[in-house]
């Protein structure tokens, strides 16, 4: 991710190094299921390096889980255009046809959601929605399928699995039914684990066991983890590099410590500024004023500039891009170089 | 684990329709009686007299053996024809509520046009084209009545197909027949189950209506609803002539009814 200052970052054909697992370019996702296109996610590109944690952070609606579905083609046929490049090993994953895809999904790369209750199936046994995903993908007999069925749920951290997978999803706790899901997806061992939101629907207890159970199994099986969240604070817990979004756009990726501590874009300043603190007297939160703009009819220039404290002039004719701010630190702003510090 | 409050009906269910489908298969050593041989000396016995238990009708015909014979014709056109619509048309169902688009429309315009169609007078055509008789029935049935099953399922799975697991499905990287037929289907075939049992009830009725109108089953063959129709004259003078195969349709339908609930609260574990 080498590059000259002021210039967008440039497009590599390849994963360029033995460390990038995973690298997207330039990827665009258009829904054109309304009267006028929407433009879902615009030019996001960002790399996954092997055992890593990659977050990407942003409000409902800034196109983290449109980008996440489609790595993997998970978004609808109709009516959806995705465009750029998934470079996974050496195969651009958009241009897979539909069989070496599935070969990919569930394999090599799996995904958890969000809301456990309603990504398993109610009908279907514990066992057989973690059997069947076995049967598709690998060539195990019944009696190793079952053995690894048993061995995942230890694996999730799930106490007496003999019995509990014979039990259906509805029988399970939000919590338990995430390790579930956990443990469906990483029946074969994937390379890459796609991760949506997977603790927005517990409580907050439940939650950091989530985390740390994904932290553990990402530490025991060297699997690289795309976590996506809403949540600053997940992000700052679990990952090591980090993508904020905002309105369709990464506007500010940089390793998640360094963002935190010198945040070099006004929507990442503002979204550390509206966390709730402890350390000091202050009642009141510090929101961002404003929502964010229609994705239908996005405004030329910088998308955050009605809503900025720093904008100027030209914040709002220029032909956004990610400028290297520091090393390592990218930020879509023209001012990154101006910007205050956060007052610590 | 076991709880009996549920299962209570569904047990009274599967009895009925047991002690039906065991009187047509046993019936030859239930009775003694060919259903169709006359005994021109005793016509309209009431039941109990001169050895037959249920009595004869208007040509001395043992109404016994006769409703247990009939039995044979009725489960044939209940399970038989409502089977076939059943399987046929709750795959089109899947397959177009699924697919969706060109599809779906392709598909629903021919079940909205098979519902625009009066069953009756496509009946009488394909009777007239092939002539009557059981079989021609059974055409006609499985022509019209798998609409319903696809118009059901097809909603259903209109509905389940947004749902997570099957976004998850695919995510773990299952093909399309997998997901139709692993996933949604168990999800939305239990209000199609239900209402097969009903429709298979219903069936029988058509098959009484065809019989009466003389083109389903023929004469002397025995089925439940041409028993009744039969009996119309001899109704205010001979009560068990009616009553007999009455109760025999509804021990049947009641069973079915029951079977067809209890089945709707197993394949929904929560």
């Amino acid at each position: 991710m080498s590059q000259a200052n002021e210039r967008p970052i440039t497009i590599q054909e390849h994963v360029s190094s033995a460390e990038e697992i995973l690298r997207v370019n330039d990827l665009g996702v258009q829904f054109n299921t309304g009267p006028r296109p929407v433009r879902a996610v615009e030019g996001v590109s960002f790399s996954v390096r092997r055992g890593e944690i990659f977050g990407i952070v942003g409000e409902s609606g800034c196109g983290k889980s449109a980008t996440l579905r489609a790595l993997i083609g998970l978004l609808p046929e109709r009516g959806v255009q995705t465009t750029g490049q998934v470079w996974f090993g050496n195969r651009n994953l958009l241009d897979l046809g539909e069989r070496p895809m599935r070969q990919v999904r569930g394999a090599e790369i799996s995904m958890v959601f969000q809301d456990p209750m309603t990504y398993l199936n109610p009908v279907l046994r514990i066992r057989e929605q973690i059997e069947e995903t076995l049967k598709q993908h690998t060539s195990l007999g019944r009696a190793k399928r079952r053995a690894r069925a048993v061995e995942l749920m230890q694996l999730v951290g799930i106490a007496v699995p003999e019995r509990r997978l014979r039990e259906y999803p509805h029988q399970f706790s939000g919590g338990m039914r995430q390790r579930v899901l956990l443990a469906i997806a990483l029946a074969c061992s994937p390379t890459v684990l796609l991760a949506d939101e997977p603790t927005t629907a517990l409580d907050v207890t439940i939650q950091d066991q989530i985390l740390k159970l994904l932290k553990r199994l990402r530490d025991e099986l060297g699997m690289s983890i795309v976590l996506v969240s809403h949540d600053l604070g997940v992000i700052a817990q679990m990952c090591e590099r980090v993508a904020v979004m905002y309105a369709g756009q990464i506007v500010e990726t940089a390793p998640v410590r360094q963002l935190i501590r010198n945040p070099r874009h006004p929507y990442t300043i503002g979204l550390l500024n509206s966390l709730p603190r402890t350390d000091t007297n202050s009642r009141y939160l510090d929101p961002i004023p404003g929502a964010p703009p229609s994705l239908i009819d996005p405004p030329t220039g910088c998308r955050f500039a009605d809503r900025c404290p720093f904008v100027l002039e030209e914040c709002r004719t220029w032909q956004t891009s990610l400028l290297e701010a520091e090393n390592q630190q990218f930020s879509r702003c023209l001012r990154h170089e101006s910007l205050p510090r956060r007052h610590d | 684990m076991v709880r009996w409050r549920g299962r209570v009906p569904f047990a009274i269910g599967v009895t009925l329709v047991a002690l039906t489908i065991l009187g047509a298969l046993l019936a030859p050593w239930l009775t003694s009686y060919d259903p169709n041989s006359q005994d021109i000396l005793h016509t309209l016995a009431p039941p109990g007299s001169n050895g037959h238990l249920l009595g004869t009708d208007q040509f001395g015909r043992d109404v016994l053996s006769r409703v247990l014979y009939a039995g044979r014709i009725d489960l044939m056109i209940a399970f038989g024809a409502t089977a076939v619509c059943f399987v046929f048309g709750s795959m089109v169902g899947l397959v177009s509520g699924y697919f969706g688009g060109r599809v779906d429309a392709v598909l629903m315009r021919i079940v909205d046009v098979v519902f625009a169609f009066p069953f009756i007078v496509l009946v009488l055509t394909i009777i007239a084209i092939l002539g009557p008789g059981l079989r021609n029935m059974f055409f006609a049935i499985w022509l019209v009545s798998w609409v319903p099953y696809a118009r059901i399922v097809r909603g259903e799975v209109l509905v389940a197909k947004r749902r997570e697991y099957v976004l998850a499905a695919k995510a773990l990287g299952f093909r399309s027949p997998r997901i139709m037929l692993g996933h949604l289907l168990p999800n939305v075939i239990t209000p199609a189950i239900v209402f097969s049992m009903l429709d298979a009830v219903n069936n029988v009725g058509l098959g009484a209506a065809l019989g009466f109108l003389g083109l389903g089953v023929q004469d002397p063959t025995a089925e439940w609803g041409k028993m009744i129709s039969d009996a119309q004259n001899f109704m205010s003078t001979s009560w068990w002539l009616p009553t007999i195969p009455g109760i025999a349709i509804a021990i049947f339908g009641l069973g079915l009814s029951l079977v067809g609930d209890g089945l709707a609260d197993r394949f929904r574990p929560e």
